[in-house]
């Protein structure tokens, strides 16, 4: 399961923006990210949540700024060579 | 709680119970930046026209009167056949006239009317061989400077191992492969060999994938895609690191970043279709049998002015092939497979980016070679 339907939650609080960007990396790793690898997660999907807040056309419509963000995130970590 | 905190809780928890990570010793890599080399070169780029098959050299540029003259006698001497079932001594002379053209007074083929328009602009080597019997060993030989033996490095690799690249928005190698498929020895012809992944050749399909699956989906474009490729050069710089500088891993990765810097340069590059009509028509554009190479040399001229260092048109196969039939076929691989040659090479002296073979310093060579 490689995509945002896996994730669950609200997804913007800080809490569980960490928590799933765990899970991310769990589902395309099989591992936990390392902390370097956790911070730069958790800013790629700060950015891109902020990023698609404000600018709504850029997003699927039944598809949150999370859902969206974290579907970014998981092929990024595929295409990692 | 911000992010930061979130997250540094979260890595003091992981630190505490992980070992920590072995020191790998970074390797030397090759890039492709722009060298000055010790000696200025004359040329800045240069486009190679592989004949795959070896044209008929007595049918087209190197007239051979005593062949004439004994056509459909029996030679005199040994021969040593490669081909047993094949043999045969009865000598056979050129069926095509030849003529002296330009200033220089070449003697040039009927079969190539657009190369003798432009015989005093070149340099014709009539003495080049291999000494090798065989395509992939004297292809390998040309490329490689080795006959027969695979690993070696294309001389293009050496140019870019040396030189550098001029543009970091292309690849400095690239190879036009025939849409009807890869030629003889396949990608043998464009390998890096022994050297540096970096200065490997990259091969492209003018016609479908290059051209059209530049575009990133409307939904990824602009900032979205500029912050995915981000994070994904972070991630893979990281990557690199832990695998100790690997040249092969580090080439794939700027592969992929060079990629996605052609999402532009290279839409641009393809887009033939602001050239003039005078143009095309010079490259053969506006025929149905020549448009498909024409396109491809057209595309070549493109590219080196865009800083490509190096670029190389292969036919599929090997359709020069000197086989008994190459004299029937010999008139329609020479009108689909050479008047693109003058063409560009009129367009880039009309350009001022060419350089005539052995003289002059200006900006472009054009090779027309072949592999026998």
């Amino acid at each position: 399961m490689r995509s945002a339907a896996g994730f669950h939650g609200p997804g913007e609080s800080p809490e569980l923006l960490a928590g799933q960007a765990v899970k991310a990396w769990q589902l395309a790793y099989c591992r936990a990210p390392e902390s370097e690898e956790l911070a730069t997660s958790m800013a790629f999907l700060s950015d891109q949540i902020k990023y698609l807040q404000a600018n709504k056309n850029q997003l699927p419509s039944g598809v949150t700024e999370f859902q969206r963000a974290a579907d970014g995130l998981l092929p990024s970590a595929d295409d990692i060579q | 709680m911000g992010f930061g905190s979130v997250a540094l809780a979260w890595m003091l928890q992981q630190e505490a119970v992980q070992a920590v990570p072995p020191v790998v010793k970074q390797k030397p890599v090759t890039d492709l930046k722009l060298r000055t080399p010790r000696i200025e070169s004359q040329a800045r780029a240069m486009i190679s026209l592989f004949q795959h098959g070896g044209p008929a050299h007595m049918d087209l540029t190197d007239p051979k009167p005593q062949l004439t003259k004994y056509d459909g006698t029996e030679y005199s001497e040994d021969i040593q056949f490669s081909f047993v079932n094949q043999a045969s001594k009865k000598l056979f002379g050129s069926p095509f006239r030849f003529r002296k053209h330009g200033q220089c007074g070449t003697e040039i083929s009927e079969l190539l009317p657009h190369t003798a328009g432009i015989v005093d602009d070149i340099c014709l080597i009539r003495s080049m061989h291999t000494g090798a019997n065989g395509h992939e060993v004297s292809i390998r030989y040309f490329h490689g400077g080795v006959p027969a033996i695979l690993g070696r490095p294309h001389f293009a690799s050496w140019l870019l191992y040396a030189l550098g690249s001029e543009t970091q928005d292309l690849p400095a190698y690239m190879v036009l492969t025939d849409p009807g498929g890869h030629p003889v020895d396949g990608v043998n012809n464009w390998s890096n060999g022994f050297s540096a992944a970096a200065v490997s050749g990259n091969g492209a399909e003018t016609q479908d994938r290059l051209g059209l699956n530049l575009a990133a989906p409307a939904h990824l474009q602009g900032t979205l895609q500029r912050q995915n490729l981000d994070l994904l050069r972070k991630l893979n710089a990281r990557h690199l690191q832990q695998a100790g500088g690997d040249g092969d891993l580090e080439a794939r990765i700027a592969s992929y970043e060079l990629a996605a810097r052609m999402q532009t340069a290279a839409t641009d590059a393809l887009d033939i279709s602001q050239e003039t009509q005078a143009t095309q028509k010079l490259y053969g554009i506006d025929q149905d049998a020549t448009r498909e190479y024409g396109t491809r040399c057209l595309i070549a001229r493109r590219l080196v002015e865009r800083g490509v260092r190096f670029v190389q048109l292969f036919l599929g196969g090997q359709p020069w092939t000197i086989t008994a039939t190459s004299r029937r076929l010999c008139p329609r691989c020479a009108n689909e497979w050479t008047s693109q040659a003058a063409g560009l090479v009129t367009d880039l002296k009309q350009r001022g980016r060419w350089i005539r073979p052995l003289s002059g310093a200006e900006k472009s060579v054009v090779c027309l070679d072949s592999d026998c």
